[in-house]
């Protein structure tokens, strides 16, 4: 279907095509400054505020409103902590900022999962293979089958129940995701290999866990079970709503997957239309996008990852004039759309299904 | 005393252990106190306008500063357009007062730093500074009462001013010589505290010579002169500061015949290097207390690699962000954009910049 939508490049094409997108990239770098600190700035403090809002409010529970209403900011500041903050902090977007408290490298987020981790699979790894099968993890996360090029098996069957879980624990999902424990039950990962791992994750976990359900909890005293509740409630509803804004970012109907031989002389051009054709856009509203972390501009973001992520509506429209130009397929959709097209790839792929070519047409 | 200071670190720790360093860091701010986790917060208590075209800012330092000596300097941060700017100035005042920091500022109209502290600091307002460092202090013990010279040029009077005053500080000034050179008279600094500290000091002699006076230029330093204002140089303890030119001429003059000489120079200005030109380039190490020579044709993941230093990295195109590191100081080259950037403190992706001139990197 996409091969229909997507004209193929020639090589002077393919550089023509980069260097407009460098060229759209460089005019937003060089405008970065002030206007992006003090947006952060805004996020960072919305950030800390909500959050003591929510737990205090949560403090109140035995008026059931204030549980409720704590829950939902509680969340709604887990969700910005992660999105707008964490994740576009970790990119290094703000690092133009030397502000030690908002550094690429240090930033630490309040999910299970260690930042040092994600910085490894996600802002090297997907980023740089980006749906390259074999080499980007976050097909499928080694537990899901979304593309016909994936092989079958058996255990896909109840794949629908897998990815419910995957949604529900998203967050223990990214924890584990880069110890790859599917290697260490083959035997291709050593135990010492994996116990020096595990070290910094466990870490972690234990934090997140005790801070969440028991220490704040404890403060609630006889609150202690609605406190919990809240926090179990507001940490599902992170997790439920990024599941739902990464895999509407590439496991739409038009996503492509890659072979690996695809990187075999890959120039900047061809690097920029795989991102482009792996990635999909949400459609909707300014707080929308604040709360996905711009996310719903997926296609920006893997174009350009270091740039201040509260730029990309401004640069889609450029990137779209772009890509009419070229004769691309900018792949956007209404949230329910989009995520429609996730889930009957989710239930489609869960049986056996052939793709519609074997390498998809890049360049001619 | 420890009790209390005990107590405070449980409390303080118990607190971070819930909402994090930077956590604490920002609700210190929020509350309006300089208190923060680990990094140290200074507030201005004073600015005074000196009428040499300088502001001396009196700062307040947090908990977290370990103090200083006489003549050492400090790094001070403040955000500009929305980065953080650092910059190095001495401490003119002497340990004597180590909850109070004096810097001195001269309004540099080029300088970004200098402009923005002469127009938006006041009193109140909070600056990030380093803990003091620079080695150019008095000696302890008997030691102390020998003679000095002390050499100043421009804003070199800074650290030479808590020499000064902290040789004051003893009842009688040992014998202390002060030369002092600016362009002309309206850029001398600390004309009256100078003055009182002549009369009240029998044993200290300062003078001012200026160098492009309209009146009367009295010259750069030369060895005449040196005789002249202060005599034989053999059991005097020298110490200058200035600009690097200054220094040099200084240390050609003196190191061999005082008993002591010390110096500092300011920074020198980052060099624009032109990169097509190729050039070996001295880059140090901090944290390995390394340093290696490089070529400015390569990117610095490439010569760091070829010198078999291993570096975290990832995607080597500028995207992932892994191999960024703190530059402390000089100057790169974006090769993707092209853009230089000359900040100290800053952060750099080492696969896609390359030097222009002698760097310092957090590795
Ligand atoms: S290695 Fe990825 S940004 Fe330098």
């Amino acid at each position: 279907m996409s091969h229909v939508k997507n004209r193929p490049l020639s090589p002077e094409q393919l550089d023509a095509f980069g260097a407009e997108l460098d060229a759209i990239q460089q005019t937003a770098l060089q405008d970065v400054g002030d206007v992006d600190a003090r947006y952060i700035r805004r996020v960072l403090k919305t950030v800390r505020y909500s959050e003591v809002i929510g737990r205090a409010l949560l403090y109140f529970s035995f008026f059931p409103p204030a549980w409720i209403l704590g829950t939902l900011v509680l969340g709604i500041s887990k969700i910005l902590d992660n999105m707008e903050l964490g994740h576009n902090v970790m990119h290094g977007q703000y690092d133009f900022m030397n502000d030690p408290a908002l550094n690429g490298k240090t930033f630490e987020w309040d999910i299970a999962g260690t930042s040092d981790n994600w910085r490894q699979s996600h802002n090297y790894l997907h980023h740089t293979y980006t749906n390259i099968k074999g080499m980007d993890a976050d097909i499928g996360y080694g537990l899901l089958r979304l593309f016909p090029e994936q092989r079958w098996r058996p255990f896909y069957l109840l794949q629908p129940i897998w990815a419910f879980l995957l949604a529900v624990l998203f967050q223990w999902g990214v924890a584990i995701q880069e110890l790859e424990l599917g290697k260490v039950f083959s035997g291709r990962k050593s135990k010492a290999v994996i116990k020096k791992e595990l070290e910094p994750v466990l870490k972690k976990a234990r934090y997140q866990l005790l801070k969440d359900y028991v220490f704040f909890p404890l403060l609630g005293g006889p609150m202690f079970f609605a406190v919990l509740s809240g926090n179990l409630t507001a940490n599902l509803m992170r997790n439920l709503w990024t599941y739902m804004i990464i895999f509407c970012g590439h496991f739409t109907a038009d996503a492509e997957v890659f072979p690996k031989s695809i990187m075999e002389k890959e120039g900047r051009g061809h690097w920029y239309l795989r991102q482009l054709r792996g990635s999909s856009n949400l459609r909707g509203g300014k707080i929308f996008h604040i709360l996905s972390g711009n996310l719903s501009h997926q296609i920006e973001h893997h174009l350009f990852p270091t740039v201040p992520a509260r730029r990309y509506a401004e640069l889609s429209v450029k990137v779209q004039e772009v890509c009419k130009k070229y004769g691309q397929n900018y792949n956007s959709g209404s949230l329910p759309s989009q995520f429609g097209q996730v889930l009957y790839r989710i239930f489609r792929h869960a049986l056996p299904s052939k793709p519609s070519s074997a390498v998809p047409a890049m360049g001619v | 005393m420890s009790l209390q200071t005990s107590k405070q670190s449980f409390s303080k720790r118990a607190l971070a252990s819930l909402i994090g360093p930077d956590g604490y860091d920002f609700w210190a701010r929020e509350f309006g106190t300089t208190a923060a986790w680990q990094r140290c917060f200074a507030r201005v208590l004073c600015v005074e306008r000196n009428g040499c075209n300088s502001l001396s800012i009196h700062l307040r330092p947090n908990k977290n500063f370990a103090g200083f000596q006489a003549g050492q300097h400090i790094n001070v941060t403040a955000e500009i357009e929305g980065r953080r700017l650092t910059r190095s100035y001495s401490l003119s005042n002497t340990a004597n007062s180590a909850m109070n920091l004096e810097i001195t500022v001269r309004h540099d109209p080029q300088g970004k730093m200098s402009g923005h502290l002469h127009t938006a600091i006041k009193v109140g307002s909070v600056l990030e500074i380093s803990q003091a460092f620079g080695g150019m202090s008095l000696p302890s013990g008997p030691e102390c009462e020998n003679p000095a010279l002390l050499l100043a040029a421009g804003s070199g009077i800074s650290p030479l001013m808590g020499l000064l005053r902290q040789r004051c500080e003893t009842k009688t000034c040992p014998p202390t010589t002060l030369l002092y050179w600016d362009y002309d008279d309206a850029h001398f600094c600390f004309k009256d505290e100078l003055n009182q500290l002549c009369a009240n000091n029998p044993q200290l002699h300062v003078h001012r010579l200026t160098t492009r006076s309209a009146a009367q230029a009295d010259g750069r330093i030369s060895e005449e002169q040196i005789k002249q204002l202060h005599g034989d140089c053999r059991d005097t303890m020298v110490y200058a500061c200035g600009g690097s030119d200054f220094v040099e001429a200084a240390r050609a003059l003196l190191s061999t015949q005082a008993r002591d000489f010390t110096a500092e120079a300011f920074t020198p200005p980052a060099t624009t290097a032109n990169s097509e030109v190729q050039q070996q380039i001295a880059i140090q190490l901090n944290r390995s207390g390394r340093t290696i020579t490089v070529s400015n044709q390569e990117s610095l993941l490439d010569a760091l690699e070829a010198q078999g230093i291993a570096v975290e990295s990832g995607c080597r195109m500028g995207i992932c962000n892994t191999c960024s590191c703190q530059k402390l100081q000089g100057s790169t080259t974006n090769q993707f954009s092209g853009e230089q950037n000359n900040a100290t403190n800053s952060s750099i992706r080492l696969c896609i910049s390359r030097a222009n001139g002698p760097l310092q990197l957090d590795l």
